[in-house]
Order: structure tokens, then C-alpha cells, then sequence
């Protein structure tokens, strides 16, 4: 009796050599799946093509919206001073940095 | 170039490219170093690089699929290509001093490595054979190199040298050595010992000339020398990425250097630790080294004195500092100012690495730098316990494993009693009590601590954010709101915490009362400092006000305001940075584009262009402009204009190239480029913009904005014009991403059936991943190269990696239905392709659950997955559904589909029904092509009659169904490579299925006689075409049997023509035996059997059946063949003989054994 297996053996998987007039020829393995889908599916070419041309974009997609927050963007990160440790706020940042800017 | 293959990854396996102008990238960071240049891209790992002299070629390993290749790029054309066999594993190159030989471990002939050498002969010669492992090859001179040979626990390890001229190795030392190099110009050769310092050996003396210490948290890496063999440059492997409580190769690292000569020094930093760098390969005139980006590994170059300019002063790099957002660039900029200047002594810079590494939520190395600092305060031991804590908690697989926690707790406990009380102890005391689950206890503990040290401060606000976030009521804001109002503490971290608040407050009716309290206390604060919070908080007020402004005398007079307070904090910096801040995140949340844009323009004009701060106000603005114009895009048709206006504003004020792409799109028509490309013209003059920027938006306009297709001519003319765009451009992704496109475009054009481009196709590969390393904080870019990418893989047929592209693509946004269905459709189709039908399956329910106009398409591969995915009957059902949507659309294939489905969910009559009308339709059908490949409805007409003939119907329909199948069998043998299947197995197929209808044929009172034919008919088959798919095989061997016993059965014993046909077969199948020189033991087993059947089947019923076939079955099982098998499968021999005895004892009536 046939078996499942036989079916989609049946369906598919072979190898196949195509022998062009070359001296080289080229070998191409068409995979179980794709003569499955090959026979066994629907057969919307015009819409694959038509999805294919629509979909390569050229340039970065018009998204309205993104999944980051705007506030988690870096450029909004306030990061805790680095010069707190065992000083009090007499002996804080006395860097030429905060001179120059407090001298502006 | 002449492609071949269609299913492996080929792109990365051949010949390939990189563009000359490599992307650039400061790591996920916006700031104003100088760039890492990437040199390779993904999806597989690329590392440890070696680079000849001149920078001319670079070699490096590649990681795929968990094998490794070393392979060879040109950085002059961008040509690369393996240099060592795919099949075997190969690192750690080596290029001798004058580029004629690579060296490298290579596992071809030991699994544990070899040394081997490849010349320009391209042959591997191995100058260490198998047994111990061979590693870490470095060259000495042309003539000469130097190796490890490790034992197998890897406890021992021996550093050889080896003569190229002698062939003959000298053994230098042994111990624990590790990643070896040598610099001819100081002629030394370092490498790593257990301790965490380098060792420098001389090599002519053998003996071990200094040692240099590394004062870093962690492991470092193996160090190189630099050309003028005055720097080591090596890894410091530093954060605990991968959570396992030990600092090692598999953890973050930076890239630091140190002077030979000077080394007391600290080593100085070159990368921050969030790029992740190693395998430092110092050369002439850069450095190269492997960083991970996106989880996979990348040999990118950078200056040889790192990314911190060298020509910054001191004064810069503490503005640098100061403007930094990432805690890992601070620690970088504190290194750099410590190791350039005296500004900062070794324990002020200790301190503060201390302060960042907590920050950070690095325990590990800011236990190290804590361990330096102990001697200075007593609390630095309690900082130790309680990183040590938090390092054993955050690895614990589960926060309940009671007994562990129990233990790690109670040691903690003890540390913490023999040390002296501070309010730091009792803060950490209140972290234990938390992680042992007493959390009253723990509150309480942190709540009476009144600690006034900063960093106590910061770990008790931690703790109380642990017990008290998310409690009713908030508590947790009240904790925050007691660190803005503490004078004590630096205004920047006041800052901090009031940022922490803002950034809490949701709902309208708690902000407007939270603020208002902020602002009494503050007011009421007698403390001057307190003067720029209350601003701020003020500030935040009346943005709310401004967001919800009514109209546009409202919204002048809330931006009166803000303008009046912008002047007057304009010289406090981190007030201004937090008010620009808060302002572009409350008013782009409440969407009010307009007060934005003014804001933005306001930020920038206080903004001082030469400013450390300048490039992140640049960069804020960018993005706001870009969320602007995308709102705008995607609003009513009458906003449009103003989506121009956004990107127009951005172009001029950042030279964005989003923005130009965008706005060249956007201005195609004839009259609107003419205006575009005349104001393009005054921003160039006016020094703007970019000269590029113009070259750009030329380019996209030529291929985008033309009426008709452009030729391969335009897309190859366009693409040579964007390689030549600087990458210092903004938004430099957008450049990437078309360039891909432009290849792209010109592989479809030059695809010929399965025949591609090679070139092409990895040029746009190449291109894509770089767009998508250019724009790792842009999702627009992202995900159109990840889709992109999906389907340029899906055409190529390499589905497993398109599909990896589709999945990252899935979980972006989508502009509108229409594109989700369609990045859905192939994301579906490339994970059904990679075999994964339950992966497809969910996709496409999510397909279907848009509102579409397509469907029906898409709910045929959602059937066709079910059933694929084993779930048919689910599959039925949507068959059902799609056939009844589709009517007479709906083809034979679709019909054989759900008929299997039926069949397999045991609904007969529907199956047979369905399998019916999918033969019907199969014969009024023609040819199709699709996918390149041909749709022959003869062969489903062929299934499907199979498929009928399985089902259990009544013997009577089976036999028609079956008959019917076999005589399409001659047709299908007849073009069998058109139908994708192979004629010898449907030889052997048609064969069994003979025997089949005899069977059923056999169960039928009046078939007999046609059962005993259809016997004869397999019989014939059999022995006229057994050839094509060998007499020894299984199809054979059961023909035979079960031919036998059916003969035996149905008492036709004396059917002349049946017992030639057997005879000839037996005959044909014992010859190909004797010609099979090593015959398997199953085999032996198996034609061992057919011949006890034979001989049964011989006998009859011979009245003396119970001798003969006891003696002749002996000399079957004293035969060569089964002496044979009794001495390699006992097992196996006493089956067959006790098959013997079973036939011998139900005298040739019972010979069902299995076959």
C-alpha cells in the first residue's frame, strides 16, 4: 500500500540536471518544498510579482509612527553626575568644562 | 558571472565584494569621535584580522553555520574570496612580514589544529602533523615563526619556534601562555600568562625579559605590538555582558594600549566599552578590530590613537564629558583625560570609573576599582558586599532558589557584621532583607538610613524604587522628589532626578499636582542652588499649557515664556539640556509638530556649532524634523505640502540625506525639481548643505522620478555616482540603502531563469547591511533594508536567509495594510521554503486577519501550511471556505490539497468526492509556469488517482481507482524529469503497485484469476526494468515474497508463466547478490529470506515438504552468505533461522514473516 510518505514523495523532491549545450553544465536542486508549493498550492503569480515590484524600496518607509519612545531616544538621556562619590557639593565638578561654562 | 546553485547561501561563499568606501559608525552613539570604519559585513561572524604590511589585503576568519574559514579581502577593489576549503575549519591568520605566506590553525587533518601554511600556490602544507594542538601562529621573520602546542585539558602550554629552512622546531617555554606576538623592532615577544599582566620574552636569549602590568578591571586579551613596537595594543574584556560572574573572552571589551616604556601608567582606553572590540591588528597607518553589532561580529579600522580626537584638549574633553549620554563614554572620556593630562590623579579617576560602573549597573568592575579605593573609606568594603550581591542576584536562574539565595545571603550578612556601622551599611543591610523577601523589613532598614553620601543616597533610592514603584499611590515620586529638594547633592545629579520625575508623570490629573508640589518646595527652599529646578519645573508646566494651547494667540504666549526662560538659564548647561529635552518629549507626544519646530529652531540658535553639545541638538533636531514630516506624509492629502516644509527644514539645518531622498520624491515633477534644484544650488553656495547632497538627490531623481523603468545603463550610471558620496554625511544609511537598491534593481534586470548576477547580488547584499549598521537608531532605514534584504534572498532562492531578514522585519511598522500583507506573503512563503510550516502557518494568520483585498491568496497558503504543518483539519475547513469563495477559480491543486486533508482527518466520502473533481479539473487543465519551473496538471491527475486508490473504500472502487492510476503510469515514466520525479522510482513504484491491485483483487471471489495477471504483470515489471532501480532493492525483494505467498495462497502453484516469472526474477536478483562485494548484514538477512520463501514456494506441497525443506534450508543457513552474518550480526541470524524453523513447522503454510 502507499504510504504518506510516498505521496509527498510522490509530490516531490527530486534532483534534477539540466544539461545545457555547454561542456559545464550547470546543476540545480529543486527542493521538496518548492514542487510542493509548485503543485499542490494556488498559483498567484500576478500577485507575487506585483507584491515584489511593491515592496523593494528605494528609500527609508514613510513610517508615521516607530516603535521607540521618543522619550528612551540616547540623545535625551540625562545621566547621573559621575563626580558625586564621597564629595558634597563644595567639592564638586571643577572642570574646565563647567568653568568655561559658567563663565558664559 | 555564472551563477549556479540555487538553495545554499552563495553570496557569501564566492567571490563577493566590499565597497571601497566601507561605512562608518561611532556604535550605537551619537557623538563627535572619530568613526569605526567597517570593513566586513554579516549576517555571518567576521574577526580576527591579519593585514599586510601596506594595507593592501586583509585576512580574516569567518564563522558560519559553526565552522570557521579564513578568507581574503582585497581593501583596495573590495574582492574577497576563501582562501581555505569550506569543508574544513581553519582560523587565526597570520601574513608573514613580506605578504608570500599566510599561516593559521587549520583542522583538516587534527581536530585538535595544526599549524599549516599557505603559499601563492594556494596548497595548505602543514608543518605540524596530529596529536597535541597547535594555536596562535606568529611570525618571527620570513624564515621563521613561533606557535603553542597545548595538551589536551589545556592545562599545559609550550611556545615553539619553527624554522621554515630546517623545517625543525625549538621549544622556548612552557606554562601558561597565551595569544604570543613578536615586534621586530624591539625584537620581544609578549604574550599572557594566568596572572593579569603581559610577559615580554627575548627570543634569542629564551628568558623572560619584563613584565607589564594591567591596571584594568578583567581579563585582557592576547596584546600586539604596534609597527613602531613602542604601544601593546590589546582587549580588556570588562562588563559582565553575558550575566555568568566571570570577566572573559565572551564579555564586552574596549581596546586600550600601553607604552612599553612607561608602565605604570593606566592604559589608555581607544574604544568605548559599548562598541564591544577585540582582536586588536595594529598596522602602518590605523588599527584593525572586530566589534559586534546586532549580535554578529565585524573587522572594522579606526585611528590608531582611538576615537577620541588627539587634537582635543583637555578643556574638550571634559566638554565631551560633560555632553556625553552614555555612561560607557564617559568612562572613555575620563581615561582619555587622565592618561593625557594630570588633571585627574589615578584614584580621582578610580572614583569616578567607581561612580559610572554602578551607574552603569556594572558590578563587576566596579567592584575592582571599589577594591583600590578601600583604603580611602571604610564604606568601600560595604560597597564590595553589596555588589557582590547584586553580581550573584542578577546571575541567579531563579530569584525562588531558596537554598542558594539562603547561602549567598548569609555569607553577605556575616561580611557585612565585621564591618564598621555607617548609613551605607544599613542600606545594604535593607538590600539583603529585600532579596531574602522581607520587604517590610527591608523598607523600613532603607527608609531610617540617612545617608548623605551621594552614591549611599543613589543605592538607597534603587532599593526604595524596588519597594515602593508601582505601589498605589506612587510613593516612589515623593523619594525622588526628596533628592531634588536635597541641597547636598550636585545640581547635575538634582537634574538627574528631577528627569527621573518628569519622565513618571502619565496622567494629567498627577502631573498637574505633582508639579505643583515640586514647585512649592522648591520655592520654599531657602537654598539658592534650587533656583534652576524651580525653573524647570515651572518650565514643565507651562509646556503643558503650550500642548494644549487652543489657538495660536495661546500658543504665542505659553512660547513667549519658554523663550524668556531659555535666556535666562542659556549659561547653565545642564538646565538647558534638560528644558530642550522636555520640551521636543512633551510636545512630540501631544503631537504639536508646529511648537516643535519652533523649539527645535530655538536650540539650535543657542547652540554653539563648535560645541561638544551641538551634534546631539543636531541630531535631536533631525529626528524631531523627520517625525514632523513623516506626520505630516501620512495626514490628510492637504498636509503634504507641510511634509515637504519638515523635510525641506531639516535639509537645511542638519544636510540630512533621509530628508533629501524624501524631498526629491517628493518634488519629481518637472516645475518643483527646477525650483529644487535652484535652491539646492543657493544652500550650496551658502555653505549649507553638501555638494554631495545635490549628487544624491540627482541620482534618486534620474531612477525614481523618471516616467518610465530605468535601463541597467541609468541603475549602473547611479550607483557609480552614490559609491562616490562621502559617508560623513548625516543620515548616511539613506545613501546605503539606495545604493542597495540600485544593485538590486539591476540583478532582476539581468535575472535569466535560475541564472543570476553573483556580483550584483552580493553588491546589494553588501550595501543593505551597511544601510542598517548606518542606521541603528533609524527604524524607517532599517526596516526597508531588512525587507529589502528578505527579498532579494527570497528571489535568489536562498529562503532560510531571507526569511532570518522577513522575521526582523516583522515586528516594525508598516505604512499601510497593503505592505504588511506583503512582507507577510514572502515572510510566510521563505519560512515555509526553510521548512518550517508552523512558523509560515502563524504568519499567514496573521495575514489573513488583515482586512485585504487578496484574501483568498492568502488563505490558500494558510490551508496549504496547516497541512503542512500536520493541522489538517484545520487545513480542511479552510479549504472548504476558499473553495467555496473561489468557485470554478479554484484549480486542480487546491483540490488535491483538500482532499489529502480530508483523507487524513478520515472524511472519506468528502475525500473521494474532492480527489474526484481534482482529477476532472486536472484533465481539462494545461501547463503552467511558475517559479521558474513547470505545473504539469498530469501529474496531480496522477496523485490524486493515487491518493483515491488509498482511500478504504470498497474493494470494488479501490481496484477502478488503482487501475485507473496505472495506466498513467507509462505516460509519467515517459516524462518524468518534466514532472521533477525520478523513472526508476516510478519504475519500482508501478511495480508495487501491480502487486497492490493484485491484492485487492485476490479479496474479491470472482478477480482470481485477474489477481493471479496482475501478479504476473508486477512479476514482468519487475524483471524488464529492475535495472533502472536495482534488483536488490526493497521493492524487489517484497515483490518476490509477497508473490510467492499470494501464488501459495490462492493454490495457482502450477501457473506455468507465474513460476518462470519468478524463477527469472530469483535468478536475476541472485546474480546481483554475487556481484555485490560487500553486501550489508539486513541485506544478507533479507535475500536469506526471500530464498527460505523460494524454497517453500519450490516445494509445494510435496509430501516430503518437511524433510527437503529441512535439508536444503539447512544448507541456505550454512551457506557463505549466512555464516557471514552470524559472525557480524548474531542477532540478526537467529531471526532468519527461527524464521526458518516457523515456516519448516507450519510446513510452508505460514511464511508471513515481515520484509
Amino acid at each position: 500500500m502507499l504510504k504518506d510518505k510516498n505521496f509527498k514523495l510522490h509530490l516531490a523532491c527530486i534532483s534534477i540536471l539540466w544539461c545545457f549545450a555547454s561542456c559545464t553544465p550547470s546543476i540545480y536542486l529543486i527542493d521538496r518544498q518548492t514542487v510542493l508549493e509548485l503543485e499542490a498550492s494556488g498559483d498567484w503569480q500576478e500577485l507575487d510579482a506585483n507584491f515584489h515590484n511593491q515592496e523593494v524600496a528605494s528609500g527609508p518607509l514613510p513610517l508615521e509612527k516607530t516603535r521607540e519612545r521618543i522619550d528612551r531616544r540616547q540623545v535625551f538621556n540625562i545621566t547621573h553626575s559621575d563626580n558625586d562619590a564621597g564629595a558634597k557639593k563644595s567639592s564638586q565638578d571643577n572642570s574646565p568644562a563647567k568653568q568655561r561654562s559658567q563663565a558664559r | 558571472m555564472k551563477a549556479s546553485t540555487l538553495v545554499s547561501a552563495v553570496l557569501v561563499l564566492f567571490g563577493s565584494f566590499t565597497p571601497t568606501h566601507a561605512w562608518a559608525r561611532s556604535g550605537k552613539l551619537i557623538r563627535t569621535f572619530a568613526e569605526l570604519k567597517k570593513i566586513t559585513v554579516g549576517p555571518f561572524d567576521n574577526y580576527q584580522s591579519s593585514v599586510a604590511d601596506d594595507e593592501s589585503q586583509l585576512y580574516f576568519t569567518r564563522g558560519q553555520n559553526l565552522s570557521s574559514q579564513i578568507i581574503k579581502l582585497d581593501l583596495k577593489t573590495g574582492k574577497q574570496a576563501a582562501v581555505t576549503p569550506p569543508e574544513t575549519d581553519a582560523k587565526n591568520p597570520a601574513l608573514s612580514p613580506d605578504g608570500t605566506l599566510l599561516a593559521f590553525t587549520y583542522f583538516g587533518n587534527d581536530a585538535k589544529g595544526d599549524i599549516c601554511l599557505l603559499g601563492i600556490d594556494q596548497n595548505i602544507k602543514c608543518i605540524t602533523g596530529p596529536g597535541q594542538g597547535e594555536h596562535s601562529v606568529f611570525w618571527i621573520s620570513n624564515d621563521k615563526l613561533g606557535y603553542i602546542q597545548s595538551n589536551d585539558r589545556g592545562t599545559d602550554h609550550k611556545l615553539f619556534f619553527y624554522e621554515l629552512k630546517t623545517k625543525s622546531s625549538t621549544l622556548v617555554t612552557s606554562g601558561q601562555i597565551s595569544g604570543p606576538s613578536y615586534s621586530p623592532k624591539t625584537n620581544m615577544i609578549v604574550y599572557k600568562s594566568q596572572s593579569p599582566e603581559f610577559i615580554l620574552l627575548n627570543p634569542s636569549t629564551k628568558t623572560e625579559a619584563r613584565r607589564i602590568s594591567v591596571g584594568l578591571p578583567g581579563t585582557s586579551g592576547a596584546a600586539r605590538f604596534s609597527k613602531d613596537g613602542d604601544y601593546l595594543y590589546f582587549s580588556q574584556f570588562i562588563l559582565d555582558s553575558n550575566r555568568d560572574q566571570v570577566l572573559d573572552s565572551r564579555d564586552a571589551a574596549a581596546i586600550f594600549r600601553i607604552k612599553i616604556g612607561d608602565t605604570n601608567s593606566l592604559p589608555e582606553q581607544l574604544t568605548s566599552i559599548d562598541q564591544n572590540c577585540s582582536y586588536p591588528t595594529p598596522a602602518t597607518t590605523k588599527i584593525y578590530i572586530t566589534c559586534a553589532f546586532e549580535g554578529s561580529l565585524d573587522v572594522y579600522s579606526a585611528p590608531l590613537d582611538g576615537i577620541v580626537p588627539t587634537n582635543w584638549k583637555s578643556v574638550d574633553l571634559w566638554e565631551a564629558h560633560q555632553a556625553a549620554r552614555t555612561y560607557s563614554d564617559k568612562i572613555l572620556l575620563l581615561n582619555q583625560i587622565a592618561t593625557r593630562s594630570a588633571e585627574l590623579k589615578n584614584e580621582q579617576f578610580a572614583e569616578r570609573a567607581f561612580n559610572n560602573f554602578v551607574l552603569m549597573h556594572a558590578w563587576m568592575p566596579a567592584i575592582y576599582y571599589a577594591n583600590l579605593l578601600r583604603s580611602n573609606s571604610p564604606d568601600y568594603n560595604v560597597h564590595i558586599v553589596l555588589l557582590e550581591t547584586l553580581t550573584k542576584w542578577d546571575a541567579l536562574p531563579s530569584k525562588e532558589n531558596v537554598a542558594e539565595l539562603s547561602r549567598l545571603l548569609d555569607a553577605q550578612t556575616q561580611k557585612l557584621k565585621d564591618l564598621p556601622s555607617s548609613p551605607l551599611k544599613q542600606i545594604a543591610e535593607a538590600h539583603i532583607e529585600f532579596f531574602r523577601h522581607h520587604e517590610d523589613l527591608a523598607l523600613d532598614l532603607a527608609v531610617k538610613a540617612r545617608p548623605s553620601d551621594p552614591m549611599a543616597i543613589y543605592w538607597q533610592t534603587k532599593l526604595l524604587e524596588r519597594i515602593l514603584d508601582k505601589k498605589p499611590g506612587n510613593p516612589y515620586l515623593d523619594i525622588l522628589l526628596a533628592r531634588v529638594a536635597n541641597n547636598e547633592l550636585s545640581e547635575e545629579t538634582r537634574f538627574y532626578y528631577l528627569s527621573r520625575i518628569l519622565g513618571r508623570l502619565e496622567d494629567d490629573s498627577m502631573r498637574e499636582s505633582k508639579l505643583s508640589e515640586i514647585e512649592t518646595k522648591l520655592t520654599n527652599s531657602s537654598d539658592p542652588s534650587s533656583g534652576n529646578l524651580l525653573e524647570l519645573a515651572r518650565h514643565e508646566i507651562q509646556l503643558l499649557k503650550l500642548a494644549k494651547a487652543q489657538n495660536s494667540t495661546e500658543s504665542r504666549t505659553h512660547m513667549r515664556e519658554v523663550v524668556e526662560r531659555v535666556k535666562k538659564l542659556k549659561n547653565e548647561y545642564f538646565a538647558t539640556r534638560l528644558l530642550f529635552a522636555r520640551s521636543l518629549i512633551v510636545l512630540n507626544t501631544a503631537n504639536r509638530p508646529r511648537e516643535l519646530s519652533q523649539i527645535m529652531s530655538l536650540w539650535l540658535s543657542y547652540s554653539n556649532p563648535a560645541s561638544k553639545e551641538y551634534p546631539y541638538a543636531i541630531e535631536a533636531l533631525r529626528r524631531n524634523s523627520l517625525d514632523a514630516a513623516y506626520k505630516f506624509y501620512n495626514g490628510p492629502r492637504e498636509t503634504r505640502e507641510m511634509a515637504k516644509g519638515s523635510f525641506y527644514d531639516s535639509i537645511r539645518t542638519t544636510d540630512d540625506l533621509e530628508s533629501h531622498y524624501q524631498y526629491a520624491i517628493m518634488n519629481s515633477q518637472k516645475a518643483a525639481w527646477d525650483d529644487l534644484t535652484k535652491s539646492y544650488n543657493v544652500m550650496i553656495k551658502d555653505g549649507l548643505i553638501e555638494p554631495d547632497s545635490l549628487k544624491f538627490v540627482n541620482a534618486v531623481h534620474d531612477i525614481i522620478g523618471g516616467t518610465s523603468p530605468a535601463s541597467p545603463a541609468m541603475l549602473s550610471g547611479a550607483a557609480e555616482k552614490i559609491e562616490n558620496i562621502s559617508d560623513n554625511s548625516v543620515g548616511v544609511g539613506a545613501k546605503y540603502l539606495f545604493l542597495g537598491y540600485l544593485y538590486h534593481q539591476q540583478l532582476i534586470l539581468s535575472l535569466n531563469g535560475f541564472h543570476f548576477d553573483i556580483d550584483l547580488a552580493d553588491r546589494a547584499h553588501r550595501s543593505y547591511m551597511y544601510a542598517i549598521d548606518a542606521a541603528w537608531n533609524n527604524e524607517r532605514i532599517q526596516a526597508a533594508a531588512y525587507q529589502n534584504l528578505g527579498l532579494l534572498h527570497f528571489r535568489l532562492r536562498n529562503y532560510s536567509m531571507a526569511a532570518e531578514f522577513f522575521q526582523k522585519r516583522h515586528d516594525m511598522g508598516f505604512e499601510s495594510i497593503t505592505h504588511q500583507e506583503a512582507v507577510l506573503w514572502f515572510e510566510g512563503r521563505s519560512l515555509y521554503q526553510s521548512y518550517r510550516p508552523n512558523d509560515a502557518l502563524q504568519v499567514m494568520d496573521q495575514a489573513v486577519a488583515l482586512d485585504t483585498t487578496n484574501k483568498r491568496a492568502l488563505m490558500e497558503k494558510q490551508a496549504f501550511y496547516a497541512w503542512n504543518a500536520g493541522q489538517f483539519d484545520r487545513s480542511a475547513k479552510l479549504y472548504a471556505e476558499l473553495i467555496q469563495q473561489l468557485e470554478e477559480k479554484a484549480h486542480s491543486g487546491i483540490y488535491l490539497s483538500y482532499g489529502f486533508a480530508l483523507m487524513k482527518v478520515g472524511n472519506l466520502q468528502k475525500a473521494e468526492e474532492t480527489l474526484n473533481q481534482a482529477l476532472k479539473k486536472a484533465q481539462h487543465e494545461s501547463s503552467t509556469k511558475r517559479l521558474g519551473l513547470t505545473r504539469s496538471p498530469a501529474k496531480i491527475e496522477f496523485t490524486a488517482a493515487g491518493l483515491l486508490a488509498r482511500l478504504q473504500l470498497q474493494p470494488g472502487m479501490r481496484i477502478k481507482y488503482l487501475q485507473y492510476r496505472l495506466s498513467l503510469f507509462e505516460k509519467m515514466i515517459d516524462g518524468a524529469s518534466s514532472y521533477y520525479l525520478d523513472a526508476g522510482t516510478l519504475r519500482a513504484q508501478q511495480v508495487k503497485e501491480h502487486f497492490d491491485l493484485a491484492l485487492l483483487q485476490a479479496g474479491v471471489e470472482d478477480k482470481k484469476s485477474e489477481s493471479l495477471s496482475s501478479v504476473e504483470k508486477s512479476l514482468e515489471l519487475a524483471n524488464k526494468f529492475g535495472q533502472d532501480f536495482g534488483y536488490l532493492n526493497q521493492t524487489i525483494f517484497a515483490t518476490l515474497k509477497n508473490s510467492m505467498i499470494l501464488t501459495r495462497k490462492l493454490n495457482a502453484l502450477d501457473r506455468k508463466n507465474l513460476k518462470k516469472l519468478v524463477a527469472e526474477l530469483i535468478s536475476r536478483t541472485e546474480k546481483a547478490f554475487a556481484e555485490e562485494k560487500t553486501p550489508s548484514s539486513h541485506l544478507r538477512k533479507t535475500w536469506a529470506e526471500v530464498q527460505i520463501v523460494e524454497l517453500a514456494y519450490r516445494l509445494g506441497s510435496d509430501n516430503a515438504f518437511v524433510n527437503r525443506f529441512k535439508e536444503e534450508s539447512d544448507k541456505i543457513l550454512s551457506g557463505p552468505n549466512l555464516t557471514a552474518l552470524s559472525k557480524d550480526r548474531q542477532d540478526l541470524f537467529v531471526e532468519i533461522k527461527s524464521y526458518r524453523d516457523g515456516v519448516a513447522k507450519s510446513e510452508g503454510n505460514d511464511l508471513n514473516a515481515p520484509l
